[in-house]
């Protein structure tokens, strides 16, 4: 892993990042708006309380993630950035992991935010509740974005992508979000589950390494 | 030493279009060659396919110097630059982190980047957001990023496009004065081309109609040479 180019992407896409907060924002502000819609549906409609934060974080995560995802590649499209990219003397894996780290960086940031939030709206313990939820959502979010790193580039040259992106996308992330919601939801009932955490984990080897070996093709116009 | 590059009967489809049709040609890194043509005679394709981004749907291209083929793309790369209409800049950086990142990119050390930006006129612009600027200064800090790397080949599509008379004066005579290497040029201005080539690449409807060594052909037989049109059973 060629670190200097990961340190090179990430600075250059958080600078980027803090100046436009275009993909932070609105990924952000959309969970925000998910959240609500979610707290004033159940307590309007008497649904157990205690099931809910799980899947409200997850459905946050995997729209406003699709959200986000998509936009940090067309920001990539302007002027013709991606091209340049591709046209370094880089490994394309290297350019991959690159890409991948400074993705998850932005989600994960964000996904992390999400939880002071579900404490909240839900009413869940943060220094129990909350905080081992902690590494199955990072890892859930990792997978998320190492298939998603991946999936934005296949869509990106077709004249539909907006579109076809998310559905290429969600069904692929489908293992990952399976795992990543029994985790937190064990998580949230105050367990921690190494079981889930290993699945997880092997997710994320293999959906890395698919990435990093077929990123080279994919590149290619 | 500067790579031979061979283009060996390449064909290019897109969907049902032809862009390129039995293009053969070789030439070395360090040759000057202007490609002239008309709009979707298949230029701009036949330089992404020598910068090793896009694949030919027949035919190949392959890269060599005196100990045999060159088949490591990174080592390709790193011999070659792009400069299109595109800048390849992002715009939510400025023109000097911009320029900063694209060294870390190529691995180049010790950039004078207020030295860079001088000679094309943009040391006032280096704290500028790069989408403040506007599109001729745009063109001029994507000229300094081409030339970052010293690269070998540049490949230049339309490298003049939105630049003032002044502007275009400066970024010439840096090609021909300072840059050492050789470069494919795309360029519909007939004078440019003659100007700043060795070599004439003419395209029409995806072939390569004429190769011509400018020794061989006075402007006049150049530009007439440009505007024949070839029979239909040649194209077809």
């Amino acid at each position: 892993m060629n670190s200097n180019l990961i340190s090179l992407l990430l600075a250059k896409d958080l600078k980027r990042e803090l100046r436009s907060k275009e993909i932070f924002l609105s990924s952000f502000l959309f969970s925000l708006i998910i959240l609500c819609i979610f707290y004033f549906a159940a307590t309007s409609s008497n649904v157990d309380f205690a099931k809910l934060p799980n899947t409200a974080l997850w459905i946050c995560i995997a729209f406003s993630g699709t959200i986000g995802l998509h936009r940090t590649h067309q920001a990539e499209l302007v002027n013709g950035c991606y091209k340049a990219l591709m046209l370094a003397p880089r490994a394309a894996g290297n350019l991959y992991l690159a890409k991948y780290v400074a993705n998850f960086s932005l989600l994960g940031l964000m996904s992390l935010l999400l939880l002071p939030l579900i404490s909240l709206f839900f009413n869940l313990k943060f220094d129990t509740q909350i905080a081992m939820a902690v590494p199955g959502l990072l890892l859930g979010v990792s997978g998320f974005v190492a298939i998603g790193t991946l999936t934005v580039v296949i869509t990106a040259n077709t004249r539909i992508s907006d579109i076809l992106f998310p559905v290429i996308h969600l069904p692929l992330v489908v293992p990952v979000l399976i795992a990543a919601v029994n985790c937190t939801q064990i998580a949230f009932q105050g367990k921690f589950s190494w079981t889930g955490i290993q699945i997880l984990c092997i997710l994320n080897l293999v959906f890395l390494s698919l990435g990093y070996l077929l990123y080279e093709f994919l590149l290619e116009e | 030493m500067p790579l031979q590059v061979s283009l060996d009967h390449i064909d290019k489809v897109f969907d049902e279009t032809w862009a390129l049709k039995q293009v053969s040609s070789q030439f070395n890194m360090s040759e000057r060659i202007t490609i002239v043509g008309h709009n979707g005679a298949g230029k701009s394709t036949i330089l992404s396919i020598v910068a090793t981004i896009m694949n030919p749907t027949r035919g190949s291209v392959s890269f060599s110097n005196q100990e045999g083929v060159v088949s490591d793309r990174i080592e390709i790369r790193r011999r070659m630059s792009f400069l299109s209409h595109a800048a390849m800049m992002y715009p939510d950086l400025t023109a000097l982190e911009n320029l900063q990142f694209f060294a870390g990119l190529y691995d180049v050390k010790g950039v004078d980047y207020q030295a860079q930006l001088e000679k094309v006129g943009m040391r006032h612009a280096e704290n500028i957001l790069f989408r403040a600027c506007s599109r001729g200064m745009q063109q001029r800090l994507s000229f300094v990023r081409a030339l970052l790397a010293k690269p070998q080949l540049l490949l230049l599509d339309e490298p003049f496009s939105g630049l003032d008379h002044k502007g275009i004066q400066r970024l010439k005579s840096i090609l021909i004065d300072d840059y050492e290497g050789g470069w494919l040029l795309v360029t519909h201005d007939m004078s440019q081309g003659y100007e700043l080539a060795d070599r004439f690449w003419i395209f029409k409807r995806g072939r390569l109609a004429q190769d011509l060594k400018k020794s061989d052909v006075s402007f006049k037989q150049y530009v007439s040479l440009c505007e024949t049109n070839l029979p239909d059973e040649v194209l077809l």
